[in-house]
């Protein structure tokens, strides 16, 4: 086979450019970290890895979800607990104003402090979280959503429920309305037992009890939900760490490139291509000019 | 025979090896040409009417300077010149355009969009809030300035493909009318530096569009284009380009000026550029319109029948006339006044986010022709990346072909130095064997001469 010089140029030019190329692909997935930069790297892993980046965000919004809605729920809670404490408090002044050596003076008495708890009671319902009322339902800038004329207490709010999103198909409801406060019937129970216990009558306060027992268990079932709610959030927040701990992981093997294996490739290539070298040298220099006389 | 006819021996050998060496020299000279096909002499033996012994020879005499050829990979690489071009050309311009639709990193269409998406959760976890809404309208801005900017960087680079064009039917045409002029001074005179010229110019063309060559004896060539005419004898039909502008995003078309037939472009540079401009590049624009196009729909239909914190409804968060991906942007009255930006439903309390809930929701619906819009633009993306793939592969398949045609060309028509100096030896010797031929008879003249 004859052999030219404008072959062997060019032939050679061409496996060292292959081998440059080669050396260069690989320093740059080396520094970049990734085996796939853009879609031409590869287009089904790099649709894989975008997917997974979707989820990621997603995921993450979700927990920054969680985190602003923990907040809410406990405040929420403890408000509940406190408010339960005060219907203990007026049981206790029930149970005490109906014992039958109790006196108009001492219940009396007993009706002023019950008025105090009551006004506890409606500081607690009309509390605001981050300028907002916590128990008006989704009318949140009332600023006073339980008021108290002579003894009654109505509600302004509304009963509809306040969600957050914390999974593609997951709300989870984050308030306690105060229409369902109102149904437990414990400002009704309050004022009547002030009312009773301004009037002396025994009957009426041992009739009260029983309303604020029923009030009181209600109230609890309310709280039990919210805290429920709370611990749900934390299973939650477990869960969406851990699928995103999987999903970086998964998206990690598509795109980014194994810092082991690339070395050790640019390794051999920059072998292959220092003696593709100096073979190129040595053969180019040799012709038969340097032989003849 | 006579003594002086042997001097003639004597002489024709100087003058053939003489001839035979300015050869040589000549193909020495030109060992790095990469369009010179190697020259070579035929050295042949002249024959002697009637002499002493019977027909003897009369010395030597050049027969042919002959071009060496190899008509088969000199054809075949014209063709597969045409389809290296085309990938190359194509993978070249199509990375361009992957840039600008940007990679998985931060500031990309995708990550813009899921930042709007996420505004909108975040609006929903305080939906009473003014400054989370001014937060959701520069998301809104962001991801307008990102579609416009991505669908105008677009259009732009389908501009600069446009002079590339011009100027490769230029070249066409230039080059046709050289061929025709080599083509008449082949048909009076036989050159052979003319014939590496016209070669070039044909391999020059081949690589801008796919062509086909007849050759006549005297090497006058008959160049074919798409079925069509594009040189022969001394007609030559040139091309233009025409440029429909009628809407933004423009197509081009390649004619024969003379009968405005449109042929099929196959090959070559022009085909990759004709490819891009045409099909490649429209199509990517038309799918980031369909993504505008949906999203704002899809947007405002929710947001309209929303309420804001102080009761107002029906306002777009889109622009009304999004008809594109350029004409993608937010309704003027919210970037102005952000408070009118929408969270609740009807009967609902201000606490209420299950229109804000919603939008954000939108991005796992399938809007956008039965796809979600994070999927769809990563089809897309996905899309270009495969176009370019494919197109490196089958250049390198190609690149491979090529290499190979020429190494056979070469093969034959090439110059090797080694095979050069040993012929310049050769010749060297043989001229110095001819000058001692005539100084061996002149002494033989003498010894006649001397004759007494």
């Amino acid at each position: 086979m004859r052999v030219t010089q404008t072959m062997l140029s060019r032939n050679a030019l061409y496996r060292l450019g292959q081998r440059r190329e080669a050396m260069d692909d690989i320093q740059n997935r080396i520094s970049s970290g990734r085996r796939v930069q853009k879609a031409s790297d590869d287009p089904t892993a790099f649709s894989r890895a975008e997917r997974m980046t979707t989820r990621i965000t997603q995921n993450e919004q979700y927990l920054r979800n969680i985190d602003s809605s923990e907040a809410w729920i406990d405040n929420t809670v403890s408000l509940m607990q406190s408010l339960s404490e005060v219907v203990i408090q007026a049981k206790d002044m029930a149970n005490r104003g109906a014992d039958g050596q109790a006196d108009a003076n001492i219940r009396n008495t007993l009706a002023d402090q019950t008025e105090s708890l009551l006004q506890e009671a409606m500081s607690i319902v009309n509390s605001q979280y981050l300028n907002k009322s916590v128990f008006a339902g989704s009318d949140t800038q009332i600023k006073n959503p339980f008021v108290e004329n002579a003894g009654v207490v109505s509600y302004l709010g509304n009963d509809q429920s306040m969600s957050r999103q914390y999974s593609e198909n997951v709300s989870i409801e984050i308030n306690v309305d105060g229409q369902s406060i109102m149904d437990t019937g414990v400002f009704d129970a309050m004022s009547d037992l002030i009312t009773s216990l301004r009037a002396n009558d025994e009957n009426a306060i041992r009739a009260t009890i029983d309303d604020l027992k029923t009030a009181g268990d209600k109230m609890l079932g309310l709280t039990a939900l919210a805290g429920t709610r709370s611990s749900n959030l934390r299973l939650i927040r477990n869960r969406l760490e851990q699928t995103n701990i999987d999903l970086e992981s998964f998206r990690s093997e598509a795109r980014d490139a194994r810092l082991d294996k690339e070395i050790v490739s640019f390794q051999t290539e920059q072998i292959s291509y220092q003696a593709a070298l100096q073979v190129t040298a040595k053969t180019i220099n040799l012709n038969i000019l340097q032989y003849l006389g | 025979m006579s003594i002086s006819s042997m001097f003639e021996i004597g002489r024709r050998s100087l003058s053939a090896y003489k001839s035979a060496i300015d050869v040589t020299s000549g193909n020495i000279a030109n060992a790095n040409n990469p369009g010179y096909t190697r020259r070579r002499v035929d050295l042949r033996n002249l024959t002697q009417t009637n002499g002493v012994l019977g027909r003897l020879g009369s010395g030597v005499a050049p027969a042919d300077l002959m071009r060496t050829r190899q008509r088969f990979a000199e054809t075949a690489l014209w063709r597969e010149n045409a389809g290296l071009s085309k990938y190359q050309q194509s993978e070249a311009l199509l990375q361009q355009v992957e840039s600008i639709f940007g990679d998985s990193s931060s500031g990309g269409l995708s990550s813009v969009l899921s930042e709007f998406w996420n505004s909108w959760n975040d609006l929903a976890n305080d939906p009473e809030s003014d400054a989370l809404r001014s937060l959701v309208k520069n998301k809104g801005q962001l991801l307008a300035d990102s579609m416009n900017n991505t669908y105008n960087r677009t259009l732009q680079f389908q501009q600069q493909v446009k002079p590339q064009i011009t100027s490769t039917v230029n070249d066409i045409n230039r080059i046709g009318r050289q061929l025709i002029n080599i083509n008449k001074e082949l048909r009076v005179s036989d050159n052979p530096d003319l014939m590496d010229s016209r070669d070039q110019l044909i391999t020059e063309l081949s690589k801008m569009i796919n062509i086909n060559v007849k050759e006549k004896d005297n090497g006058e060539v008959s160049i074919f284009f798409g079925g069509y005419i594009l040189i022969s004898d001394t007609k030559q039909n040139e091309l233009s380009v025409n440029y429909n502008t009628d809407s933004a995003v423009q197509s081009v078309g390649v004619v024969f000026k003379d009968s405005n037939y449109e042929p099929e472009i196959e090959g070559g540079s022009l085909a990759g550029l004709v490819d891009t401009f045409n099909n490649k590049v429209p199509s990517y624009l038309d799918s980031l319109d369909t993504l505008a196009v949906n999203v704002a729909e899809k947007v405002n239909e929710l947001h309209a029948a929303g309420y804001n914190v102080a009761g107002t409804t029906g306002v777009n968060f889109f622009d009304d006339g999004v008809s594109g991906a350029s004409s993608f942007r937010m309704n003027a009255a919210i970037v102005e006044d952000p408070t009118l930006i929408a969270t609740r439903a009807a009967t609902e309390g201000v606490g209420s986010n299950s229109v804000a809930e919603s939008i954000f929701n939108l991005q796992f619906d399938t809007i956008v022709e039965n796809q979600a819009p994070s999927d769809f633009f990563t089809n897309l993306l996905s899309v270009i990346g495969s176009d370019i793939d494919n197109a490196s592969f089958l250049r390198e398949s190609q690149e491979l072909i090529t290499q190979n045609l020429q190494t056979q060309k070469d093969q034959v028509a090439g110059v090797s130095l080694d095979e050069e100096m040993t012929k310049l030896v050769q010749y060297e010797q043989a001229y110095q064997a001819a000058a001692k031929i005539i100084n061996t008879v002149d002494q033989m003249l003498e010894t006649v001469l001397s004759l007494r």
